[in-house]
């Protein structure tokens, strides 16, 4: 009987630990996680010929799905092609690649093999 | 960067700008000029405006643009992400997909929530004119006419109901009615890359503020990469948000923690909120990815591998007690 009773306690202790344990990590400040995944462009890089003037794009290296410095690895990087952001029109300035300035247009013109992931539940 | 210094470079470039006209508009009557001082007093009274010019014509409304021109030339452009029944997956409503900025010293230009710095006291000197200007330039109008006049080539001409002030050497070109309406804009270099916008359908004016337009014609031409002309067309409807008058008509200066955005040091790749914290630094996270998914490509090699040692020390032993039996 009273080794019936020490086995069931120690059951008891050895459930309950691990499941108080995570409920105090959770509940404590700053620790609840990451609760908003944004977009990020990572490595972008300016792709361009000849003169700026003639517009430019704006390609990322990598897009994650980042909350704070925090990667969300549940959704699924897959490598293909990403839309750039497309430069143009008058006040941009710079030598090619290094241009800058000039108004967003749509739609894109350039688009970049790269590994990406779309935020399945983006911020809201 | 302190305010006091944005506010030294503007004033500089005003300087510059309000001065060179006595020197250099001899092309320009006197009569021209009494009209021209008419309408920069008008536009003056703008002071600073912040507007949102809306694509139209258009099923996609993706092409929202909200902007803040001061009279001194500075202005934050932000291009919201699609709203909510057009989003994509990967963006969400009330982000940005861009922002682009100039306070009199330094150029911000982001996607998303990050952003670059680029000092750039003479940016207005160096682009002449600006593309954020032209959905509503009615603040700039007295800096683009005093640009434009102090320009060598400057003309003043009639062209139907309205008046056209033009310098190619300055890259202006603007055309007005006799009641202030601003009806053409065009900035940037005809043979290059320039903006041509038309306005219409206008507001009447205040008592001290000229018609304002509720839509804009944009035509967009740049010449491309083997050499022909582009031009896209959009026309946009105008709302105008706020006139601040020149009593609040200081530059447009650049809040990152209000816009929620966060700067790149393109440099080091660290990105850094708006209080300093380092929250990543972009080549840090995309070589630990790199190095990831190198060893997720390697772990087929190194199954195969395990098997294959497996299988031969199986096909070994199996030899072995073969031998012994």
């Amino acid at each position: 009987m009273a080794g019936s009773t020490r086995i069931a306690t120690m059951l008891t202790v050895l459930i309950t630990t691990p499941l108080v344990v995570a409920g105090v990590v959770a509940a404590w400040p700053g620790s609840s996680g990451p609760t908003c995944w944004e977009q990020k462009w990572l490595n972008t890089t300016v792709v361009c010929d000849g003169a700026c003037s003639a517009g430019y794009s704006v390609c990322p290296g990598r897009v994650l799905c980042m909350a704070g410095n925090v990667n969300k690895k549940a959704d699924p990087v897959i490598t293909g092609p990403f839309p750039c952001q497309w430069w143009t029109g008058p006040g941009i300035t710079g030598t090619c690649p290094n241009c800058v300035g000039g108004s967003l247009t749509q739609p894109a013109t350039e688009t970049v093999n790269i590994p990406h992931q779309e935020c399945v539940d983006a911020c809201p | 960067m302190p305010a006091r210094s944005a506010h030294a470079g503007v004033l500089a470039l005003l300087t510059f700008a309000s001065a060179a006209p006595r020197l250099h508009a001899q092309s320009i009557s006197d009569a021209h000029r009494a009209a021209l001082d008419r309408i920069e007093a008008m536009y003056a009274a703008v002071g600073r405006v912040s507007i949102r010019a809306t694509r139209v014509h258009d099923s996609r409304t993706e092409a929202v643009y909200e902007l803040d021109v001061a009279a001194d030339g500075t202005f934050i452009e932000l291009y919201p992400a699609a709203t909510a029944p057009e989003k994509k997956r990967s963006e969400h409503a009330g982000s940005l997909r861009a922002i682009i900025a100039f306070d009199g010293t330094t150029l911000r230009q982001g996607t998303l929530t990050v952003y670059d710095e680029y000092p750039m006291a003479d940016y207005l000197v160096q682009v002449k004119s600006c593309a954020q200007w032209a959905k509503c330039p009615w603040p700039v109008v007295p800096l683009l006419c005093r640009r434009a006049a102090a320009a060598p080539d400057a003309s003043i001409r009639a062209e139907g109901d309205a008046s056209v002030l033009e310098s190619r050497a300055a890259g202006i070109m603007l055309g007005w009615r006799d009641d202030g309406a601003m009806t053409r804009l065009r900035l940037g270099d005809p043979a290059v890359s320039f903006l041509d916008v038309t306005f219409r359908d206008f507001a009447p004016g205040a008592s001290s503020v000229p018609p304002l337009p509720r839509l804009a014609r944009v035509e967009t031409s740049h010449r491309s990469r083997d050499g022909t002309m582009l031009t896209t067309t959009e026309e946009y409807a105008i709302e105008h948000l706020a006139l601040l008058g020149p009593e609040g008509a200081g530059p447009v200066m650049f809040d990152a923690k209000a816009l929620n955005l966060n700067r790149r040091d393109r440099a080091t790749g660290d990105v850094v909120s708006p209080d300093g914290t380092k929250l990543y630094n972009e080549k840090e996270v995309s070589a630990v990815l790199d190095a990831a998914e190198g060893r997720g490509r390697e772990r087929p090699w190194l199954l195969a591998l395990v098997v294959a040692t497996a299988i031969a020390a199986a096909w070994a032993g199996w030899r072995r007690l073969r031998q012994g039996a």
